[in-house]
Formats: C-alpha cells, sequence, structure tokens
C-alpha cells in the first residue's frame, strides 16, 4: 500500500508527465541510457579482462583500474540518471515487476562487487598478476553487470 | 530483385517461426543489446586512446592492440544476431529509410577502421600521426554513436 503511493506519486508529477507526453525526449533518454551502459559494460569487461590476464596486459592492473575510475562513474551516472527518467512515467507499472525488483538488486549487488574488484585492484604490485580471489570476483562481478542489463531489457518483456 | 530476395528469406517456414516467437526473438535482441557493450565499448575505449582521450600515457599500439582480439570477437557475434534479427523483418526493413542508413553508416566506420589499420597502425605513436590517430578515433566514436542512435530509432519508425 504504502509501495504504490510512493510509485504513484513519482508517476503523478510535472516531471514524470513531461517525459511521458514527448516521444522524442524518450528516444534520447532511452538513446543515452543505451550509450551509458555500454560504456560502462565495456569498463568492467576491459578491467576484468585484465584481471584475468587475457588483455591490455601492457597496463598494470592496478593502473588501468584508476584509468577506468573516470569513465565508469561517468557512464554509471549517465545510464542510472537517465534510467531513473525511463522509470518515472511508468513507475506503477514497473516498480511491482518482480524483473524489475531484481534488476535493481542486482545492480546494487554489482556495484558493491565492483568497488571491490577496484579496491583490491589497486594493491596488485606493478608487474605482478592478480591473485585468484580478484580473478573471480572480478568474473562474478562482470556476471552480475551483464545479468543486470540483460533483466532491464527483460523489463518490456515480462 | 532485392526486395524478392528480402520477401522469400522473410517468409521462410523457420525465420516465420523465430520472428513470432515471444521467447526467442526478444533474447535475441537483448544479446545483440550486450554484445554492444563488448564490440561497441570496448573499441571506444580504443578510440578514446587514438584520440587522446584516456590512457594517454601508453602507446597507442598497446591499447588498441590489447582490446583488438576482443572487440572484434564482440562484433562478429554483433553481426550474427543482427543477421538474425533482420530475417523476420527484411522487407520492413528494406523499405526503411534508417535502416539503409544505418547501414551506410556501419561501412562508414568499416572502411574508417580499415584505412586506418592498413595505412597507420604501424606508426600509430610515432609524432607525426598523432593529428591522424585522432581524427580515426573521433570519426570512429561519432559514427558508432550515430549507429546506435539509428538503431534505436529504427524501433520507433
Amino acid at each position: 500500500m504504502v509501495l504504490e503511493q510512493v510509485l504513484w506519486s513519482l508517476q503523478d508529477n510535472g516531471l514524470s508527465h513531461f517525459l511521458d507526453e514527448g516521444r522524442a525526449l524518450t528516444m534520447v533518454v532511452q538513446t543515452f541510457h543505451i550509450l551509458g551502459f555500454t560504456l560502462l559494460l565495456a569498463v568492467v569487461l576491459a578491467l576484468t579482462l585484465r584481471v584475468q590476464g587475457w588483455a591490455l596486459t601492457a597496463l598494470p592492473v592496478e593502473r588501468l583500474s584508476a584509468l577506468l575510475s573516470k569513465p565508469y562513474r561517468w557512464s554509471l551516472g549517465v545510464a542510472l540518471a537517465a534510467g531513473v527518467l525511463l522509470f518515472l512515467p511508468r513507475a506503477v507499472a514497473y516498480g511491482v515487476k518482480e524483473v524489475f525488483l531484481w534488476k535493481l538488486a542486482i545492480l546494487a549487488v554489482a556495484i558493491g562487487a565492483h568497488a571491490l574488484v577496484q579496491r583490491q585492484a589497486r594493491v596488485v604490485p606493478v608487474g605482478a598478476a592478480a591473485g585468484a580471489p580478484l580473478r573471480s570476483l572480478a568474473l562474478v562481478s562482470l556476471f552480475l553487470w551483464f545479468t543486470s542489463a540483460a533483466a532491464g531489457r527483460a523489463i518490456g518483456f515480462v | 530483385m532485392l526486395y524478392e530476395t528480402f520477401f522469400a528469406i522473410e517468409n521462410y517456414p523457420t525465420v516465420v517461426n523465430f520472428g513470432e516467437s515471444l521467447f526467442a526473438y526478444p533474447v535475441v535482441q537483448g544479446l545483440h543489446v550486450l554484445g554492444l557493450a563488448v564490440a561497441v565499448g570496448l573499441l571506444a575505449l580504443a578510440d578514446l586512446r587514438l584520440a587522446n582521450v584516456l590512457f594517454t600515457s601508453y602507446p597507442a599500439r598497446a591499447v588498441v592492440g590489447g582490446l583488438r582480439p576482443w572487440f572484434i570477437l564482440g562484433y562478429g557475434f554483433m553481426f550474427l544476431t543482427g543477421v538474425l534479427l533482420f530475417l523476420p523483418k527484411a522487407t520492413q526493413l528494406y523499405d526503411s529509410g534508417l535502416f539503409w542508413a544505418k547501414m551506410a553508416l556501419i561501412v562508414l566506420a568499416g572502411i574508417n577502421a580499415l584505412y586506418f589499420e592498413l595505412r597507420y597502425r604501424r606508426e600509430a605513436d610515432e609524432e607525426g600521426s598523432a593529428t591522424r590517430r585522432k581524427v580515426a578515433g573521433l570519426a570512429s566514436l561519432g559514427l558508432w554513436v550515430a549507429v546506435i542512435v539509428t538503431g534505436r530509432l529504427l524501433a520507433y519508425f
């Protein structure tokens, strides 16, 4: 009941109505959402591949993690902001969907997992390979990010 | 002639079943979108190095070369899923200007990549090639963003 009221208040306001009425605006926001998560997943993938020793081996793990932190923050910010704008006009319908709630939960865990990967990557000595715990954690993080994106895609169908 | 071919493809029984599937078609759509991250996303990181925006303290050859096998693999996957998505909508896409615009942009992006690879790959880190490298990186980024935008618009028009 409380959740329903919250969802209605998110959907029934000036901003949500504005977003709902402009088809062109929706297309622009969707495009930013796609561009944001495309770069976001690529950043997570690039770091995972490096941690496994499968790509970018000329760059130390610690340096790559530091260099990717800015594009990670930017792309996450764009994907999240655009995602919220896409959610608002459909809050009542989406907010009770199981797949949407799963997406949010997986996304939260993925953000946490990536933060852990970044923290552990920072202490990998230059020239050394990442240890098994970091390699496993990076794979889990990558799986979580792609699952979250797939769940987002499923929201429109399930 | 081309339209007739598209019509025949679209009406092939397996293609009809795939297009009408409530499960298979959306799954392939999802895989195509996820493939974007592997193909366009990783290429974007390489392009940002060519454009001198990211990884600037490391040689362009090391960054682009380190990512190349993966984004090529990604493009293979995108091509495969893209063809599957095209088949059940062949005639509809034939009549869409946006579809042909998207194909033209992909061809342009391919020519840009091929031209850079063949002419400047070896001298990517030489001082004299900085401008060419930057232009190639920015052109690639711009073209692939345009491909994503037209792909998104196809769902509406």
